[in-house]
């Protein structure tokens, strides 16, 4: 019992009180009159939690249902995690198992492989893409302290997301011992050889996935993001939108003479970054191992380390672009990133000595 | 401290209303300087430099590295005594702050059982004219009587300045420190502050630094010679202003690379004492010359918010982590040099 109460404690503390109903309905076990009940409407979180665990009690319901639980907490809060996105590689790979299947497979090679506990797995499908969870238990001997370990750990959790179809699986960004076992369990369950990280990650499920499922478009995918909008009912009024960049407004008496040049480079900019709002990245990494271009020094080897963070920037490169901020032709390092699905390079310069 | 004592010390500051760096501002006409008389700054300290010692042994600043500094600027202190009998007679007269907005009721949360400790910093002292830095500190007691905790750090500083703004004829009654550094939380800060505007009529403010003084700080402390595993020099450029989507971008360097570039621009720096702003300059346009062929983007037209050298990590909101020994006389020396240039810019000079 303490564990599921420890689930329950975990998900309802990590949800926003508006959130709560709405997590709870999609986990699709309450009736929509339980749901109503005035603790979930303008309860405090510790009372919705005991609530919870009677109704847990009453109905018998097992560890793995609580699991489906945290699942579906996770599927309408992906942005709160990092995401990093892998590619299968292989000649055999089964990219059309069913979701039950697969979680069996996976569940099975994890279990196998982890030694420190239970392992419990969920599959949910949602928004035509396959979500695991994997929950990797502790042993409840090893205490290095002395302390007896939490009875449940949240960042033991680790989910995967698999589209039917495609090469490529999303997996959140975990201990690296966990990632470990559950890579290694990845490639056992779907027969692949093995598995590439393409240095591409974000906070953005369906952005990542607008990366690299329209990369190989020949696979006719459902678009992960217009089925999100539908079923993630957090999702309301969140929508991206490119801001305006200021249109050419000609003021009577003034006379821009660079004005030609500026039409051109906004349909330069226009041309390589596209007219559509871009998909949503933190962060853009870049590491150069160049010579020294500053002062006319010749002659110096240098490294530097680039990181761009912000809310949105592609957006951001955008605008600041379209603001004349940056010189023009723009590199392929800031034009190719959703091209190449990646947000993380390393520029060598080309003649190694 | 009794209430009689600070009544008198109430009434001492209504008296002195009209002292020449007075909180209560009412300024005859000011001349302020535009231009900025120091083109040049020191690398040394002025008595190592004129005594040309071998390196001294290297003094250990307990304390003060690797923990976060708010960093304020104060004006002279009027009869401010670094001497073992006042610092005591402060401390009873800090407790009693304390204690008092403990009593006004709107903020019984954040304060707690507080004791303060004033004592004398050594090591700071590279001038016999700078005044002698003071360390505050304030101990939560807890209610059972232990052992209390460290809840704020404080160090009056003055670090080997050119020229004090005090005129000869007043520095009996002035003592300057251009900078206070502050590790506490916000509500503990401005008691002390406002115990230190009142009793010694002076007026605290916070530090930011602009652009031109973030490009100082990274021309001169990434010249110094650096260890095996110094931190990278990082040039963090802000856009929070110019678009939505980037908040900062984060450029970093290896600090072995930016003291070679340092030698190859403007020669050596082990045996200099002082750089100049074109040096300085020079040294800032190359890295960000080279970041503008490696990214693109010009980086020359955008601000900085953040600068780091493997001397010091300094942002433009004031804050300050320091992290080797031997960086803190550049650091702090420059940092006083920046905060009393600002100050008698604005302060129109005594006669």
């Amino acid at each position: 019992m303490d564990l599921q109460r420890e689930i329950i404690t975990s998900v309802i503390s990590r949800c926003r009180v508006s959130s709560v109903r709405e997590t709870l309905a999609c986990w699709d076990r309450l009736s929509s009159s339980q749901l109503n009940n005035s603790v979930f409407k303008n309860g405090t979180k510790r009372k919705m939690v005991e609530h919870l665990v009677e109704f847990v009690q009453e109905n018998r319901l097992n560890d793995d249902i609580l699991g489906d639980l945290e699942l579906v907490y996770m599927q309408l809060h992906s942005r709160r995690k990092i995401w990093l996105v892998y590619q299968l590689l292989g000649n055999d790979v089964s990219l059309n198992l069913d979701p039950r299947t697969l979680r069996s497979k996976f569940l099975k090679s994890l279990q196998l492989k982890w030694k420190d506990g239970r392992v419990l797995g969920n599959m949910r499908v949602f928004a035509g893409a396959v979500w695991l969870r994997m929950n990797l238990g502790q042993s409840m001997i090893r205490g290095g302290s002395g302390k007896l370990p939490r009875v449940y750990n949240p960042n033991h959790s680790v989910f995967i997301v698999t589209f039917p179809g495609s090469p490529y699986v999303f997996i959140n960004k975990a201990a690296p011992r966990l990632l470990n076992v559950v890579t290694e369990g990845v490639v056992d369950a779907l027969n692949a050889d093995s598995l590439k990280d393409i240095k591409l990650s974000g906070h953005q499920v369906s952005s990542l996935a607008d990366i690299v499922l329209t990369k190989n478009s020949k696979s006719m995918l459902n678009r992960y993001r217009e089925q999100e909008d539908r079923e993630n009912p957090l999702l309301v009024g969140q929508e991206r939108k490119r801001k305006a960049v200021d249109p050419f407004t000609e003021t009577e008496g003034l006379v821009d003479e660079e004005r030609q040049q500026k039409r051109i480079k906004r349909v330069v900019l226009e041309k390589k970054l596209g007219s559509e709002p871009q998909p949503v990245l933190e962060t853009l990494d870049y590491k150069f191992n160049v010579d020294f271009h500053g002062q006319e020094l010749s002659g110096m080897k240098c490294s530097t380390s680039v990181e761009i963070k912000g809310t949105s920037v592609l957006n951001g490169l955008y605008q600041i672009a379209a603001s004349g901020l940056v010189k023009f032709p723009l590199p392929k390092h800031l034009t190719a990133v959703t091209s190449s699905a990646r947000n993380s390079f390393t520029i060598e310069s080309a003649h190694k000595k | 401290m009794t209430e009689a004592s600070i009544q008198g010390h109430g009434s001492a500051k209504r008296l002195l209303a009209h002292t020449p760096f007075s909180s209560v501002s009412h300024c005859p006409s000011r001349t302020p300087r535009f231009t900025n008389a120091s083109v040049s700054r020191r690398l040394v300290a002025s008595t190592r430099a004129s005594r040309k010692q071998p390196e001294e042994e290297e003094h250990d600043y307990a304390g003060l590295l690797k923990k976060t500094w708010k960093i304020f600027s104060l004006s002279p202190l009027y009869k401010f005594k670094p001497s073992k009998v006042c610092l005591t007679k402060y401390e009873r007269s800090l407790d009693v702050a304390f204690s008092q907005v403990k009593t006004q009721g709107w903020s019984t949360e954040t304060f707690g059982n507080e004791k303060t400790f004033f004592s004398l910093y050594e090591g700071l002292n590279f001038n016999h004219n700078d005044a002698q830095a003071v360390q505050i500190q304030v101990v939560e007691k807890s209610d059972s009587g232990g052992q209390g905790s460290i809840v704020l750090n404080a160090l009056l500083i003055c670090v080997d300045l050119d020229g004090s703004p005090v005129p000869d004829h007043l520095s009996n009654s002035f003592t300057y420190y251009p900078v206070i550094l502050i590790s506490g939380n916000k509500a503990r800060t401005d008691v002390l502050l406002n115990w230190l505007e009142q009793h010694f009529d002076c007026q605290t403010s916070h530090v930011c630094f602009s652009n031109n003084d973030l490009r100082w700080m990274l021309g001169m402390w990434s010249s110094q010679a650096v260890a095996m595993k110094a931190f990278p020099v990082l040039l963090q450029y802000s856009l929070a202003d110019l678009c939505d989507g980037i908040s900062t971008i984060d450029c970093k360097f290896e600090a072995a690379f930016c003291s070679e570039l340092w030698e190859r621009l403007n020669g050596s720096a082990f045996s200099r004492e002082a750089v100049n702003e074109a040096e300085v300059n020079k040294f800032v346009t190359a890295l960000e010359e080279h970041l503008e062929y490696t990214m693109h983007i010009m980086f020359s037209k955008l601000c900085l918010s953040e600068v780091g050298t493997s001397v010091a990590y300094v942002s433009s909101q004031g804050k300050l982590k320091l992290f080797s020994n031997s960086g803190v006389f550049p650091a702090l020396h420059l940092i006083c040099e920046i905060v009393k240039d600002r100050f008698q810019d604005i302060h129109y000079t005594l006669t």
